[in-house]
């Protein structure tokens, strides 16, 4: 029994130390995409009439040129309506496992859907409403009967806007450049900063192609997050599932654009990357971080940009 | 013909039915689909088996990322909603079990993802504490070592190795250590220098123990959903009803060739009927030619008398018209010639005087006494033949003879004239002549009828025709006219005119003119007003077959007590080609 046990544990340590070997965050990779569908997805993408008041597009929460988010804590939708949470970065958002913030949206067609009809954000009501505004266009009527040979679809339009979605992913990030091979890439500094990251455990959750993006993770898992007030109120995927456990349970926000998409977390409440740094290390690590060791995690986190795709521009 | 729309409506009915057989049974067994069905249930099997592989190695940090293990995730549930759009769906509606099946893995599936979420989560926590912590305590050991806290430094250490233990082999025993201790670890404060530590240490060590109870539980409900279970389920269903569908669709394909063979058998049948039906038709076609073209015959035969009856109905009135003609003239020629003949003898008896006084003349010598007394009886029978005027009257018979025969002779040639025996193409004919002519052969049925003819004629060129025909056209028109004058007779006003492109004839009577039906059907052949065995009822389509063969019109304007006016109009001149039509 004993020598099966100690055979267990050599086979376990071995693919252990073997599965450190594989980086936790892998590079980004290109999506193929339809250029057609892309093309005429980023003209809706930035088309106000896809509102019920003519006021608000999808870029009015995603600024293309401001790291796909609008830098306000929540969003303001159609008729000065409030939103319930902050916008997250529309680049690189096809990694995610699924979309929302409480991932009630399976895909990109689907968060598309739900923000075309709800009230705080396009506010149309109906996609009947939605299809009878875009038919009424006639470019659109041309293209979308160009691509889709049928009159317009709900389908269509959510296709053709996730279509644009899946263009804007982030390629060649110093960070991912390094990841490759290339040591000189990134700082000492950053490698360090990388070397923390994984050893205090952040990319226990902050991992993958998107350095998060990939799975649910309960707010104050170490540390009651109550203790830290506000950031307590919203319920997350409680709110989805009604289970006990998913109180405060938010999908894990991908990392690649953390330095340029403050204010932070699902309310917007905290208006620094190091004030985040500090609330993630204090109630989901459980430990204490010495600040130089936060600095140099900063430093790493400014390597995980890439290049603006062509479709931003 | 009842046996056939009874066919007939048994073929529809049977189409109908075994439509709606074949509709209800929703046949959708091609070999493709099917394959394709058990495709995707294949590839959803072989997905959920490949993410309990990675849940596992997970569970045991095996992989560096849940990428992989999310986008199977997705995978899986867009690959079993791929079996929405397959007849999967419609078995389901139709099949209690496949839908139960189809139900439950959904569900399932909904727990499954559920369950692996929640197990990613506390995963991602437990491995971070659980690498953690026993380093930790490592740490808090050579503290309390250094400081020579002896009895903290064992509760520490026997922690630490149930930590390290539990880590590597994951048994309840060393669950149960550091449960029992995690409470009691915060009494080593006085002990244990670095207060945060401790506290660090304590609330990780809960972090395992709780995470490591969770995901461990998460696990194993998700590896104990029954996914593959109900997918085995649904497969075989599936399989064992798509045998029955394909079982039913190859009865109905039995039913499809026993319709075809009945509506073959019918369709022979029909057919037969129809060609038996056609060779009598033809029969009867046969006969009632036969037939008809018999009537025909005789209808031609009959028409032929009665066109021949006609014309010599026609003939007779004409012969008795002239005879009557002739017969005045005859008569008092005869007469006279009997007066002259009468005369004669007395004249050859004075003339005989002549002769004995020629002979006594000779004699010599002349007995003067006879030859005076001769010539002086000669003479007194002169006196008696110039006083009785028989000479004069001889004479003036002689000369009213002459003019009988004249008349006669007139006639005959009016009659040649009119049947114009010698002339029967069409040549250039004066009109006003053959009226004339025609007025004359009509003389005595006209004087008959008291009918006083009035001629109103226009200069007319020559026209080409056939001048008989025309004739008896005219003879038609013209002894319709008298027949119809009244008792006391009347007018008849013959008006000939040259219009622009031929002539026009108009034969106007003072008669009684004639009725609207009359009128619409004069030219009808055997119409007559005449009664039976007077007329044929030819003379006027005849009259208007010869006028039509000359491309003209002949026309009837009419009206009760009104008299009659027939219009004839001619063209100048005939076509090149005449076709007779």
């Amino acid at each position: 029994m004993n020598m099966l046990k100690l055979f267990i544990s050599i086979i376990s340590l071995t693919f252990y130390i073997s599965a450190f070997a594989v980086e936790p965050i892998q590079p980004i990779p290109v999506i193929p995409y339809d250029k057609e569908k892309a093309a005429l997805g980023k003209l809706l993408f930035s088309d106000v009439r896809l509102s019920v008041d003519d006021t608000i597009s999808c870029e009015s929460c995603h600024f293309l040129d401001k790291a796909g988010v609008d830098h306000v804590a929540k969003s303001i939708g159609v008729k000065g309506s409030i939103n319930k949470r902050n916008s997250p970065t529309v680049f690189n958002s096809a990694f995610n496992f699924r979309q929302q913030w409480d991932g009630r949206a399976s895909d990109l067609e689907q968060q598309i859907d739900m923000a075309m009809l709800n009230p705080r954000v396009m506010g149309m009501g109906s996609w009947k409403a939605v299809i009878k505004k875009v038919s009424s266009i006639d470019t659109y009527k041309e293209r979308f009967k160009a691509i889709y040979g049928t009159e317009i679809t709900a389908e269509q339009i959510q296709e053709t806007i996730a279509e644009f979605e899946r263009t804007l992913v982030t390629v060649n990030s110093p960070f991912d450049l390094y990841l490759k091979g290339d040591e000189t890439a990134i700082s000492e500094g950053a490698k360090r900063g990388y070397k923390l990251f994984k050893s205090y455990g952040c990319s226990s959750c902050h991992q993958g192609v998107n350095v998060g993006g990939n799975m649910f993770q309960k707010f104050g898992v170490l540390k009651d997050i109550n203790l830290r007030g506000q950031l307590n109120i919203d319920l997350g995927r409680h709110n989805v599932t009604g289970n006990e456990w998913d109180k405060r349970v938010f999908k894990v926000p991908s990392l690649r654009f953390a330095v340029h998409t403050a204010p932070y977390f699902h309310d917007g409440s905290v208006k620094t990357l190091r004030e985040a740094i500090d609330i993630m290390t204090e109630f989901q690590l459980g430990r204490k971080v010495p600040d130089e060791h936060k600095n140099a995690i900063m430093e790493f986190l400014a390597t995980l940009p890439g290049e603006l795709p062509e479709g931003a521009k | 013909m009842k046996v056939t729309i009874a066919l007939i409506l048994l073929l529809i009915a049977g189409g109908a039915a075994l439509g709606f057989v074949t509709y209800q049974t929703n046949v959708n067994n091609d070999d493709d689909t099917h394959i394709n069905i058990l495709d995707i249930i294949s590839e959803v099997r072989q997905l959920d088996s490949t993410i309990n592989t990675l849940i596992l190695k997970s569970r045991y940090g095996l992989i560096p990322d849940y990428d992989e293990l999310a986008r199977l995730t997705v995978n899986l549930r867009e690959r079993f909603n791929d079996l929405k759009a397959t007849p999967l769906s419609k078995y389901a509606t139709q099949n209690e079990e496949i839908n139960t099946y189809v139900t439950d893995f959904n569900e399932q599936l909904k727990l499954k993802i559920d369950l692996i979420e929640n197990f990613k989560s506390h995963n991602a926590v437990l491995r971070n504490s659980i690498k953690y912590a026993p380093r930790l305590g490592d740490t808090l050991i050579a503290q309390v070592e250094k400081d020579g806290k002896q009895k903290a430094m064992t509760q520490l250490k026997i922690i630490n190795n149930a930590l390290y233990r539990w880590a590597l082999y994951n048994e309840s025993d060393e669950a149960r250590i550091i449960e029992q201790n995690a409470s009691s670890i915060l009494d080593l404060q006085n002990a244990v220098k670095d207060e945060v530590a401790l506290l660090e240490y304590s609330s990780h060590l809960a972090a395992v123990v709780s995470e490591q109870e969770q995901t461990q539980r998460y696990i194993q409900s998700a590896l104990d959903v029954p996914t593959d279970t109900t997918l085995n389920r649904l497969d075989s269903t599936y399989i064992a009803y798509h045998l029955d569908v394909v079982k039913e669709a190859s009865k109905i394909r039995y039913y499809i060739l026993g319709y075809a063979l009945l509506a073959l058998a019918i369709a022979i049948y029909l057919g037969s009927m129809l060609k038996r039906s056609y060779s009598r038709l033809e029969e009867k076609v046969e006969d009632r030619t036969q037939q008809i073209s018999t009537a025909y015959e005789h209808l031609k035969e009959s028409q032929e008398q009665l066109i021949q009856s006609e014309k010599m109905a026609s003939l007779g009135q004409m012969v008795a018209g002239i005879a009557h003609e002739i017969n005045t003239p005859l008569g008092y020629v005869n007469n006279n010639v009997a007066i002259v003949r009468d005369s004669f003898s007395s004249m050859h008896d004075t003339l005989k005087h002549l002769g004995v006084i020629y002979k006594e003349a000779k004699q010599k010598p002349h007995n003067s006494k006879k030859i005076n007394s001769t010539l002086i009886s000669a003479l007194k029978q002169y006196r008696t033949l110039e006083n009785d005027d028989v000479i004069n009257e001889a004479s003036e018979l002689l000369d009213d003879s002459n003019h009988g025969l004249d008349e006669i002779s007139e006639l005959v040639n009016n009659l040649k004239n009119f049947s114009r025996l010698d002339r029967q193409s069409a040549e250039y004919f004066n009109l006003h002549e053959g009226i004339n002519a025609t007025l004359k052969i009509a003389g005595s049925t006209l004087k008959h009828h008291n009918v006083s003819v009035v001629k109103d004629y226009h200069d007319l060129p020559d026209i080409e025709c056939i001048p008989s025909k025309l004739n008896q056209v005219f003879l038609n028109i013209i002894t319709n006219a008298a027949q119809a004058m009244p008792e006391s007779g009347g007018n008849l006003i013959i008006t000939t005119e040259l219009e622009e492109d031929g002539v026009r004839i108009i034969f106007k009577d003072t008669g009684e003119g004639m009725s609207e039906e009359t009128r619409n059907k004069i030219f009808d052949p055997f119409y007559t007003t005449k009664p039976i065995g007077e007329g044929t009822g030819l003379g006027m389509s005849i009259s208007y077959k010869i006028v039509k063969s000359h491309h003209g019109k002949i026309e009837v304007i009419t009206g009760e007590d009104v008299g009659a006016a027939v219009v004839v109009s001619l063209p100048l001149a005939q076509p090149e080609h005449n076709d007779d039509g």
